[in-house]
């Protein structure tokens, strides 16, 4: 999909508080088979190193960014564990996806992108001048 | 049937409330609305002094926000 759109749409990638983080005991709540396990973290240096895990782990290609240690953007989206939003360069929101894991829909913010894409290329040349 | 008094003060503040949350643009628990302004942020970057912000982010495209983490 980034590839598909990013001429017309910029991604932003946001690292969140991880979903399954260790506990104080050191297990996973669940246990993620096969994932690397990450301490929640107190700090934002902590924070950082669990959000470069995450990018190489995952071979992040989309321009990635990292929330705050207060978990404010995170917060202000209700986005935990996982989220998509579509913001137009008014500031509005476009599509607001609902929370994952089990209603994560990535063909949602697809058919969002191609509907303000089609809006917008075919709104008049007079508006779009208004506009700059 | 036993009635429960409830002061009228606290009544107004209810339906407030509920005007507020019901109204196009309201945050709630379920995040911002469509059509309502996104909250701003200027975040960190990984690997990297910059800092990235929604409102210089928005200006010429509009913005795909992907939240997530590892596990």
């Amino acid at each position: 999909m980034y590839n598909d759109y990013k001429d017309s749409v910029d991604f932003l990638f946001i690292y969140i508080k991880e979903a399954h983080p260790l506990d104080k005991n050191g297990a996973t709540i669940p246990k993620n088979k096969g994932v690397a396990e990450l301490k929640d973290p107190s700090t934002a240096e902590e924070r950082v190193k669990n959000a470069n895990i995450c990018k190489k782990s995952l071979a992040l290609t989309l321009p990635n960014a990292i929330d705050g240690i207060d978990n404010k953007t995170c917060e202000d989206y209700a986005a935990w564990p996982e989220r998509l939003y579509l913001i137009g360069t008014d500031g509005r929101v476009l599509f607001r996806g609902e929370p994952g894991p089990a209603r994560f829909d990535p063909a949602a913010l697809d058919a969002a992108i191609r509907k303000h894409v089609s809006a917008a290329a075919s709104a008049p040349a007079s508006r779009k001048a208004k506009k700059t | 049937m036993i009635r429960i008094p409830v002061p009228r003060v606290v009544l107004f503040a209810a339906a407030i409330l509920l005007l507020q949350q019901s109204g196009k643009g309201a945050r709630s628990s379920s995040g911002p609305a469509e059509g309502s302004i996104a909250p701003v942020f200027d975040l960190a970057v990984p690997e990297s002094k910059a800092r990235v912000k929604l409102d210089e982010l928005r200006k010429s495209k509009p913005v795909a926000l992907v939240f997530g983490s590892y596990t």
